[in-house]
Parts: C-alpha cells; sequence; structure tokens
C-alpha cells in the first residue's frame, strides 16, 4: 500500500491505512518531535498527537506537495506549537506530581557526546534547530525544507549557516567548559 | 569530530524500541477508536486547578469590597462599636458603673529627686 492509498483508508476513517503511515514514519517523526522537544517523553506524546492529526486531517491532503513534506509540516508546526505553550506547561508541571523518571535504557553510542550534542541543538532557536534537523539528520533538500517550513528556500540557507555556526560555538562552548566535545 | 559523524551519533540517541513503538500505537488507536483521552492525569490535574480558580473567582465577587461596599460596611462596623448601647441621649445617671472606685487616685511613688532634670517637662505635662 503506498502512502496515498493508506490517506485514502485514513480519510474512510479506516484504521489501517495510519497503521502503514505510522510505521513508515513515524521513527522520523519521533527524530524530529525528540530533537524540537528535547525530550523523550514529550517527543513521544507528540508523536501521538501528529498522526492523530494525519488521521483527523487526511482531507486536507491536496496532493501539490509530497505527502512526507506535508507530513514534516505538521509535524515541524505541532512542536513549534508545544514550545510556544511550553512556558505555561513549565509552570503546571511543578504544580504536579513529579513524573517517573524515564529508566528505559539508552540506545547505543556515547551517552555523554549524545547528551552534548542534545544540549547544544537545545541551545539554539526553534526554527534554527528545524532546518539543521531537516537538513542534516533527514537529509531533506533545501526546497523541501522550504516548502516545510513556508519560508523562501533564501532564507532556509541563511538559516542554515547561521545555524552551523551556532551550535559549533555551542559545541566549543561546551568543550571549553570541560566537557567532552 | 565532522559534522556528519557528530549527527549520526546523535540520531543513534533519537531511536524508539519496538516495544516503545508498539505502545505509541495503541495509544493512538485507543484515542482514536475507543474514546481513551490524553494523559488523564494531566486532565485531572487541569480540572482540579480549574475548580480551585473557580472558587477563588467566587469567594472574591462575594466579598464586600468587590461590591464596591467595603468602606461603606467598615462605617457600619465602626459605628456599632462607637454607639452608646444606651443611645446618644442618655443621661449620665444611666450609664453603666465604672469597673473602679471613682475617688481611686492614681499616684507614681517618684521622689522629685529621682527624676532627672530631662523628664522634668514631662513631668510637669
Amino acid at each position: 500500500m503506498n502512502d496515498a492509498e493508506a490517506l485514502e483508508q485514513c480519510r474512510r476513517r479506516e484504521s489501517g491505512g495510519l497503521q502503514v503511515l505510522f510505521e513508515r514514519y513515524h521513527e522520523k517523526v519521533f527524530r524530529l518531535a525528540f530533537g524540537l522537544l528535547g525530550g523523550r517523553e514529550e517527543a513521544e506524546d507528540a508523536v501521538q498527537d501528529i498522526f492523530i492529526k494525519v488521521f483527523h486531517k487526511a482531507d486536507r491532503f491536496d496532493g501539490r506537495a509530497g505527502f512526507s513534506t506535508w507530513l514534516y509540516r505538521l509535524a515541524t508546526n505541532h512542536c513549534l506549537d508545544v514550545l510556544r505553550r511550553r512556558k505555561f506547561r513549565v509552570f503546571w508541571s511543578e504544580l504536579q506530581w513529579k513524573r517517573e523518571p524515564d529508566r528505559r535504557a539508552e540506545t547505543s553510542g556515547d551517552p555523554f557526546l549524545q547528551k552534548t550534542l542534545q544540549n547544544a541543538l537545545q541551545s539554539l532557536p526553534p526554527l534554527f534547530r528545524a532546518c539543521l534537523l531537516l537538513h542534516e539528520v533527514e537529509e531533506r533538500p533545501y526546497e523541501e525544507i522550504a516548502a516545510i517550513l513556508e519560508v523562501p528556500v533564501g532564507t532556509v540557507k541563511s538559516t542554515l549557516y547561521r545555524a552551523k555556526k551556532k551550535m559549533r560555538e555551542a559545541l566549543t562552548r561546551a568543550e571549553s567548559m570541560g566537557e567532552r566535545p | 569530530m565532522n559534522e556528519k559523524n557528530m549527527w549520526k551519533e546523535w540520531k543513534k540517541n533519537a531511536r524508539l524500541d519496538e516495544e516503545t513503538s508498539a505502545r505509541l500505537w495503541r495509544g493512538i488507536e485507543a484515542r482514536l477508536f475507543c474514546g481513551a483521552r490524553r494523559n488523564p492525569r494531566l486532565r485531572l490535574a487541569s480540572a482540579a486547578a480549574a475548580l480551585f480558580f473557580a472558587a477563588m473567582l467566587v469567594a472574591v465577587w462575594r466579598s464586600p469590597s468587590s461590591r464596591g461596599g467595603g468602606v461603606e460596611s467598615l462605617e457600619v462596623y465602626s459605628a456599632d462599636i462607637l454607639t452608646d448601647p444606651l443611645g446618644e441621649d442618655a443621661a449620665p445617671e444611666a450609664w453603666p458603673p465604672l469597673p473602679f472606685a471613682e475617688e481611686a487616685t492614681f499616684r507614681l511613688d517618684v521622689e522629685e529627686d529621682d527624676v532627672e532634670p530631662w523628664l522634668e517637662d514631662v513631668w510637669r505635662i
């Protein structure tokens, strides 16, 4: 079943189509959400919310761009909304009981380096983060990133340049503060 | 470390295991087809907070000052204290007895020599 057929099933309110799309794209959506939001739990919540939006908004997909572009746009907009609401949520989370810490084992790799990278990424403004993740991690071309973020291609290129520069500065700062690069 | 390797390293951490993926899908199914709600604990906390704020609003609305009656009610309260219970025109004979003898005098056991010069003025007053 291709993306268009799966989406057609979503329009008919059948779960099979959504399951196909979930299996195919949930890792990519999670990566983007994890990079933009910074936490696993928040990113997992975002993945669920985004696929539920896909199901409800399947009618709005007009096919002008590819499905993955539409999905990335939905995911990016959702995460940016979450970031906007975060101040309020941080206030509430302090009033709520503390959540259980995430004890799941981290995946393979150097945890220290991954933490440093994640901290450096989180120090960037959200739009910079989105550009970097879509270009460096998801390897999307400039034109598609422009379509996802609804900005001109020139803006994508300049934002990417500045984002990479800021990321390097953040990593250098982390190194000078005694953290491993 | 070059940038390509850096992002490869980052990607290793940004993965979901099979168990988590399955749980996420079950959550989506439950929310879409079984009417489950997202994060029920958060909703419970929000409902409790909304109730608390509603109670606060009602309490503020019911308080006299919020109805512009603050000064008025204070005046009534003061008047209650200051008004002679027998009435303003009651004769002194009708007043209740004082709690001490009228002839009682108060004397300070202080010899004149003990008074400091700078206290004299106060003493005279």
